[in-house]
């Protein structure tokens, strides 16, 4: 059953560009809920799997756009190919900070991605060399079709969710999951906490860099305001909040409602966009800290008491 | 650069030393007492300095007398905030609070861009660009600015060594179990807490109306500066954050001689990260 409907459901991502010819907005929101799901499910891995909540991860984003914009610029290097170049270098960032600030617990590491976060964005903003705060426009090619993309982005989005999965299924998973209960309890049973919580980082930011990468590939122009922004960052703990911390679906589930609920929101009441994230915000951590993922939980775990 | 310059540059960062020590405060004493970082700070010095603009604009009312009403009313914000949400969580994990004072946060930021716009805003008064010549001349807005926040400095070190409530605070502060079997009141002195930290943010607010433009992001990087002090200066004394305003004060205003005017935000941001990096706070996570 789990089996069949893994099946249909890749059938389904793969036959949809074939769907949606011709309409091409749809085809937009397409990608951009596979880039969302890639950026939920990464950040998950730090946010959800350790419990450490990162304010900064915007950086990661910003850091694989900027590494592909200026490969391709100056070096005409070709943008698909320098993917893993971006992503490598967002991980390489994650783990020089991360490394000192991993050791922090609970709010401080919080504030002090913060801090991270807005001082890389304010360096871009103020570095010549990379375009400051106009930030960088790409050659736009003349022909142009949204399929290619489509399949990267759902390649993307696949390999977060395969790396998720597959951590959340391995001794190191286990690992990470001992530390958000209690890091003492886990160093004492002989978890390495450090060096996983590093791995976590790293594997999590590599991926946001690769986010990063294809993002600017896609829209053809960054700037450092979008890019390193703070929302950015605060949009994917939104995902993976109004999803489910910590489990697999969750930040899947949470990446596609967050996009169609960003689409309402910004179409019919653009005035009141933070207001309603934050109100949603709010609800959901007073009234259903598991997010989404714990409703259906709870929906199948009632089918099952009816079943017996 | 002459010696005059930075006798200027130097009394200009511990005018604005100052400040910071009462921006900083309230964050402190709401994470002493409640172990919650409050991100809702930052909505607060925006209330507080929007509430200053709006006192100008419709009544006249000058921005050194609006600072009572201000304070009062970020009390109140904060006392109603404790209560309605923050309490409810209280028993929950720590990033439960942290985004929840968040959402607070993106909620009243919306309400001001909704009612304010997102403009640039600035209170003009009829002294705002007088100068005062104390052997250099120095900004008579930023001279009374110091001054208010060395007044409400001393009043702080009143109400918390010298009433009941005030020490009440500071045993809840130092072991809350103890101080409920000795008969304080927890939850009331949570409530009092939260408000007097928001009215500290929403004073702080205030003052800088007086000193700076503003728009409804403007508490973000004062949300990541008063970190910067409280870390810096510790959560035990009111000196200590006193001194640790100071010194991101001297700091910020110092490396405007080695760096552009543009990165002095990432004074903070750096120092913020190092503290935190070099000397990791000892955090009990779970005190019950």
């Amino acid at each position: 059953m789990r089996r069949l409907f893994l099946v249909a459901a890749v059938a389904v991502l793969l036959g949809l560009p074939l769907a949606l010819q011709g309409r091409d907005y749809t085809m937009h929101l397409a990608i951009l809920g596979l880039l969302y799901i890639s950026l939920a499910s990464a950040w998950n891995l730090v946010g959800g799997f350790i419990g450490q909540i990162s304010f900064g991860h915007a950086a990661f984003f910003g850091l694989g756009a900027y590494t592909t914009s200026l490969l391709w610029l100056h070096w005409d290097a070709n943008p698909v190919l320098t993917m893993p170049l971006a992503g490598l270098l967002a991980a390489i960032y994650g783990w020089l900070w991360g490394w000192p600030c991993l050791r922090l617990a609970g709010p401080y590491f919080a504030i002090a991605t913060i801090g991270v976060g807005e001082a890389t964005r304010l360096l871009m903003n103020n570095l010549e060399a990379t375009g400051g705060s106009s930030g960088l426009a790409l050659p736009t090619p003349d022909a142009y079709s949204k399929v290619p993309h489509y399949y990267l982005a759902l390649a993307l989005a696949a390999l977060a969710v395969t790396v998720s999965w597959w951590i959340a299924h391995s001794r190191f998973g286990l690992g990470l999951r001992a530390i958000r209960d209690d890091r003492e309890v886990a160093e004492s049973l002989g978890v390495p906490t450090s060096r996983y919580q590093l791995y976590a980082l790293s594997v999590s930011s590599f991926l946001v860099g690769l986010g990063g990468s294809f993002y600017a590939q896609y829209v053809f122009y960054i700037v450092p305001e979008k890019v390193f922004g703070f929302d950015l960052s605060i949009s994917m703990i939104l995902m993976t909040l109004i999803g489910g911390f910590g489990t697999l679906l969750g930040p899947v589930l949470g990446a596609v409602l967050f996009l169609l609920l960003e689409q309402i929101v910004l179409v019919n009441l653009p005035s009141l966009h933070l207001g309603s994230f934050g109100l949603l915000l709010i609800g959901i951590i007073l009234f259903e800290p598991h997010g989404f993922a714990g409703v259906v939980h709870r929906i199948r775990a009632r089918a099952r008491a009816k079943q017996t | 650069m002459s010696w005059s310059d930075l006798a200027t540059v130097i009394a200009s960062g511990v005018l604005l030393g100052a400040l910071y020590g009462v921006m900083s405060y309230g964050l402190g004493l709401i994470y002493g007492v409640m172990r919650i970082v409050n991100l809702a700070h930052g909505a607060m010095l925006t209330l507080g300095a929007y509430g200053t603009l709006w006192l100008w604009t419709n009544y006249r009312l000058d921005p050194l007398l609006s600072i009572f009403f201000t304070t009062a009313g970020t009390f109140a914000i904060g006392v109603v905030l404790e209560i309605g949400l923050v309490r409810r969580i209280q028993h929950g994990p720590a990033i439960s609070s942290l985004l929840l004072l968040f959402a607070v946060w993106l909620v009243v930021k919306n309400v001001l861009y909704l009612v304010f716009g997102g403009d640039d805003q600035s209170i003009l008064t009829s002294y705002t660009f007088d100068r005062i010549e104390l052997g250099i001349p120095l900004s008579l807005t930023r001279v009374i600015v110091f001054a208010i926040s060395l007044i409400c400095f001393g009043l702080l070190e009143l109400l918390l060594h010298h009433t009941y409530s005030g020490r009440a605070i500071r045993a809840v502060s130092q072991d809350r179990q103890a101080a409920a079997l000795a008969g304080i009141d927890v939850d009331r002195v949570s409530a009092l807490t939260f408000g007097l930290g928001s009215a500290l943010a929403g004073m702080a607010g205030s003052l800088m109306a007086l000193i700076y433009s503003f728009n409804p992001e403007f508490g973000g990087s004062f949300l990541l500066k008063s970190f910067c002090v409280v870390v810096l200066g510790g959560l035990e004394s009111t000196v200590g954050i006193l001194l640790g305003g100071l010194f991101l004060g001297l700091a910020e205003s110092l490396s405007v001689v080695a760096l552009p005017a543009s990165f002095q935000d990432l004074v903070s941001f750096v120092l913020l990260v190092a503290i935190l990096v070099l000397r990791p706070p000892t955090v009990t996570s779970q005190r019950t």
